[in-house]
């Protein structure tokens, strides 16, 4: 077989056993790779009511058909997995090398399943597997994992995806972290930590075969042609998305726990501010896209701190949730995350979320062990962020994401958790993109911005040839549909969101039918039926866990308070309305939320059906 | 009457602002500043702009292009963002 390797390996850690399968042509042929196989295999393993931190839960890593090959930005691995933060279906994504080396090692994808006995990593080289003592790594942050790996197995050239010490204190919103790079959310961090599975560890020289070597070369010479050719190209190359003006200038830049949609003084670590600061271009595996960014303080009291980052999200949850504008810590932050392992989004917000409890006297300062949480102050911060991680004092309850924490405190501290399904929202206010946000409040894994981004509320592509009112109500569900399953579709691949503006269905499926010789491939008709029946999967994964039209919905502050000021200024989240119009548009049942028979039938779901 | 103007990235190289205030004829239209803008900062100024591809124009927050695009009238006090797109494509 070609573009795939054609294997997975199976991994039980309870037992110490293996398995190698291939891959089933049911599986290629229905959901063809990627986010496809993942929640395919998650959906088969998973009986409903798993618990996530036990022997049952899989984690599942997959490398799409085209990692590893000369295609442009298809180096993304993703995990899955059922979350311990939401209790449903999850999928985070990492950036790096870690796909490229599965498929050179031999595999497509790796399933984990049990809890080892005493730590352990997985060693996956040339075809060939074990389980390694990982005793002297645990306590180690990601960093240091990395290089000890890299030295015990002497070469520098393995890649590692692994945990910090926040996965192995089960934070729910630990994550998984590749040459600092991060499948951040969802508590993936967590699932591994709980089955002490400190790391896996990839080596392999096995390169990827083609279908047809030509067309593919062909079909990556266009695509690079696009890239070259793209006026934005070297922009975004240079900046990556360092610049968080974006959303300020459109006041959604949610500040004070989702309160306001403009941090004061924002222009101070404008994109300029970042051009100061940046010390280096990184990349993942065969992307000339390189818009990671290595960034470096050289004064004040954060000086010496840098990170591979801070992107949008990052720069965002250390700053408008605490009104804070000093550069120097979210540098720190987000480097102090990468190596505790943790998600900067749910890490910044829970922080947030401490900061209005103590506004509002929930919390005291016998609660925070001293830290004065006071808007503008960053000095409790990084403090902050190691008792979550080391689940100490205020940081245990934290630890636990800011829905489970406000129920373990009460005292009305529950209307001040800011979250879907568990997941906290990220860093654009739903009130000032209303098809943004409804992809948010209604995407399986709870609010996450990349599940259905509405690039055209937030950057003016137009929709169907026409410009988009962010504000508008109108026909929001049927663009909320088409932008979460065309991100399916690309998530097939793996393709990173930043290389879908330089390709299109067409040049797509060229890639996939010259590299794995699957010609349904070439029918972007055939792509979409695909992205839509994952999204249902997902959606089926979710409702055989309990979860229907309850659980898409914003918190009260969101749905009933005006935005006070700035250009979204009277805006709420029309959340009944925009809700209806997208269950319409994805012939979901209005009452229930959940997908039709006949959709399932539609979309050869049926087995969904057998509960 | 005035407005004003806010640039980033790219288009603050060239204007070498940050932001300014401009006073422009009542009933002024979007594409009369950019006639402006290019006048006064030449012609670098529109081929960086490349409307559509490397910014958009945002009228007190809104896409210009839902407000009527380039002959959207301004009024006393609108602010207008040259705003980069920071994504690929």
């Amino acid at each position: 077989m070609t573009g795939y390797r054609n294997r997975i390996l199976r991994v039980d850690l309870t037992n110490r056993t293996f398995s190698e399968d291939p891959i089933d042509g049911a599986l290629i042929r229905d959901y063809i790779g990627g986010g496809g196989f993942g929640i395919k295999l998650l959906y088969d393993d998973l009986k409903p009511g798993t618990d996530p931190m036990g022997e049952d839960n899989d984690l599942i890593f997959v490398a799409g058909p085209l990692a590893g090959t000369s295609a442009q930005s298809f180096g993304r691995w993703k995990v899955f997995f059922k979350s311990p933060l939401t209790g449903g279906f999850f999928k985070s994504s990492g950036g790096g090398y870690f796909a490229s080396e599965l498929k050179f090692a031999g595999f497509d994808a790796l399933i984990i399943k049990g809890i080892a006995d005493r730590p352990v990593y997985l060693w996956v080289h040339e075809g060939s597997y074990e389980l390694r003592d990982a005793d002297y790594l645990w306590g180690l942050d990601c960093d240091d994992t990395h290089a000890l790996i890299r030295e015990e197995l002497k070469d520098p050239a393995i890649r590692i995806a692994c945990i910090g010490p926040g996965g192995e204190r089960g934070v729910r919103y630990a994550g998984i972290f590749s040459d600092r790079r991060a499948a951040g959310r969802g508590g993936g961090g967590a699932v591994m930590g709980a089955k002490n599975l400190k790391a896996v560890a990839l080596r392999g020289r096995q390169k990827v075969s083609l279908a047809d070597a030509e067309a593919f070369k062909n079909a990556v010479k266009e695509q690079v042609g696009r890239y070259k050719k793209h006026p934005n190209f070297k922009h975004f190359s240079l900046t990556g998305t360092q610049n968080p003006e974006f959303t300020n200038v459109m006041g959604m830049f949610p500040t004070r726990n989702f309160r306001e949609g403009i941090l004061p003084n924002y222009e101070s670590i404008d994109s300029s501010a970042y051009d100061k600061i940046r010390v280096r271009k990184t990349r993942c595996y065969n992307c000339m896209l390189h818009c990671g960014s290595l960034t470096k303080i050289n004064t004040g009291k954060y000086m010496g701190s840098w990170s591979e980052g801070p992107e949008y999200e990052t720069i965002w949850a250390f700053t408008g949730p605490i009104l804070s504008t000093n550069i120097g810590l979210t540098v720190a932050a987000d480097k102090m995350c990468d190596d505790l392992g943790l998600d900067t989004i749910s890490t910044g917000v829970a922080v947030g979320f401490a900061y209005e409890l103590y506004e509002k006297g929930i919390i005291t300062k016998d609660e925070t062990g001293g830290l004065e949480l006071t808007y503008g102050n960053d000095e409790p911060v990084l403090t902050l962020i190691r008792q979550i991680a080391y689940r100490e004092g205020l940081g245990d309850v934290l630890a636990e994401g800011t829905r489970e924490a406000a129920r373990r405190l009460g005292r009305g501290s529950e209307q001040f958790s800011m979250n879907v399904k568990g997941l906290e929202i990220p860093a654009y206010d739903p009130r000032g993109a209303k098809a943004h946000g409804l992809s948010m409040m209604t995407a399986s894994l709870g609010a996450d911005h990349g599940y259905g981004y509405a690039a055209q509320e937030i950057f003016g592509v137009p929709y169907k040839g026409r410009p988009v009112d962010r504000f508008a109500t109108e026909d929001k569900g049927e663009m909320t549909k088409w932008n979460q399953d065309n991100r399916a579709i690309w998530n097939v691949g793996i393709l990173c969101s930043f290389g879908a503006g330089y390709l299109d269905h067409e040049l797509f499926g060229r890639l996939l039918a010259s590299a794995t010789g699957f010609r349904d491939f070439l029918d972007p008709q055939y792509l979409r039926l695909v992205g839509e029946r994952i999204i249902n999967l997902e959606r089926m994964f979710n409702v055989r866990e309990g979860f229907d039209r309850k659980d898409d919905v914003y918190p009260a502050r969101l749905t009933n308070e005006p935005i006070p000021d700035g250009p979204a200024k009277g805006q709420v989240f029309e959340s009944e309305l925009l809700l209806e119009d997208y269950y319409r548009a994805r012939g979901w049942d209005l009452e229930t939320g959940i997908p039709t028979r006949s959709k399932l039938n539609e979309l050869g779901l049926e087995f969904t059906l057998k509960r | 009457m005035k407005i004003e103007s806010l640039y980033f990235g790219d288009l603050r190289n060239v204007t070498g602002l940050a932001r300014e205030t401009i006073s422009i004829k009542e009933g002024a239209k979007l594409l009369d500043l950019i006639d402006r803008l290019s006048e006064t900062y030449g012609k670098e100024f529109l081929s960086r702009l490349n409307l559509g591809n490397n910014h958009i124009i945002l009228i007190n927050g809104q896409n210009h292009e839902v407000l009527g695009g380039k002959e959207a009238v301004l009024r006393e006090g609108d602010r207008i963002v040259f705003l980069p797109i920071s994504m690929g494509g």
